[in-house]
């Protein structure tokens, strides 16, 4: 293959991955006034790193794993009401609005909202974005990859994952997974 | 000098002499000596071969430590990054379950079915 080729498929390579990353820089100095936070970056580097982990459960998690290129968490939780601009997620919301994300649920109240798109992907979908604004708390979460609902509800009930039921409903199987929620 | 006198005296010169005493087994000794030291290959040297144990040695426990330091270093990050894709994971899924709590709709699947149920 010929270096310049070599050179451009790189270049487009890290220019999609750009595209599929949020910015999320609006969310930066939340830290300081947020009771609680968490931020999570783990690009194609970390999710290749944690393929080398051998642990209790790593069989379900590196499956998993093996489909994601991208995941970006930011949530904080504060102790009182208006510390962070819901106008902000707003305009994140806006941009999610575009061709490459199909809405999925949208959920909007008085003072919150919370909103799950899919991302679209050449062969389906390709992962998927949560916002959610509450009055106290603030959550964004971007998994790109081949990870639907799907696959993601394989893993609840597992490493402190809560239960949820993803998909066709069948019988009797949601009245049991909400047992053992309980 | 006429030519008589020149084979005399070379007859002379090569008469055969008694070599000294013990001259042969000297000669043998050292030829001996000299070739032993000659022919042996470096590797053959005692202290070389302890020598080359040794940093061998030193070499593969160097390389040994050093690989399971980046050996554990690596499980300890790819622990660290196991750890935190199930956070997100786990943040992922309370916020879904949270959302499909909230879309919890009961529908009547029949009048008939509703109807029953309404009638005390």
């Amino acid at each position: 293959m010929n270096p310049k080729h070599i050179v451009g498929v790189l270049f487009f390579s890290l220019l999609a991955f750009a595209e599929q990353e949020l910015d999320l820089s609006f969310l930066k100095g939340l830290e300081a006034k947020a009771k609680q936070s968490t931020d999570i970056n783990l690009g194609p580097e970390q999710i290749q790193l944690m393929m080398g982990f051998s642990g209790e459960g790593s069989k379900e998690l590196l499956g998993l794993g093996k489909s994601i290129e991208l995941v970006q968490v930011r949530s904080f939780e504060f102790d009182g009401e208006g510390m962070y601009s819901l106008e902000d997620m707003e305009t994140l919301r806006q941009k999610l609005k575009s061709s490459d994300f199909v809405p999925l649920i949208s959920v909007k109240e008085r003072k919150s909202f919370t909103e799950i798109v899919m991302r679209k992907g050449p062969k389906g979908m390709r992962g998927f974005v949560i916002l959610s604004a509450e009055p106290r708390e603030v959550t964004v979460v971007n998994i790109v990859g081949d990870l639907d609902m799907n696959s993601l509800s394989k893993l609840t009930g597992k490493f402190g994952i809560p239960n949820i039921q993803m998909g066709p409903v069948g019988k009797g199987s949601n009245n049991k997974k909400e047992k053992d929620e309980n | 000098m006429d030519e008589r006198e020149i084979e005399e005296n070379l007859r002379a010169a090569l008469r055969p002499v008694a070599a000294p005493e013990g001259l042969a087994e000297r000669i043998v000794r050292r030829a001996e000596a000299r070739a032993h030291k000659t022919r042996r290959p470096i590797m053959q040297q005692t202290w070389l071969r302890w020598g080359a144990l040794a940093a061998m040695l030193t070499i593969g426990s160097f390389g040994w430590l050093k690989w399971n330091e980046k050996r554990e270093t690596g499980q300890i990050e790819a622990r660290r990054a196991a750890e935190q894709f199930t956070l997100a994971l786990n943040i992922a899924t309370r916020k879904i379950s949270r959302v499909q709590k909230n879309l919890v709709i009961e529908i009547p699947l029949s009048r008939s079915e509703s109807g029953q149920r309404e009638r005390p």
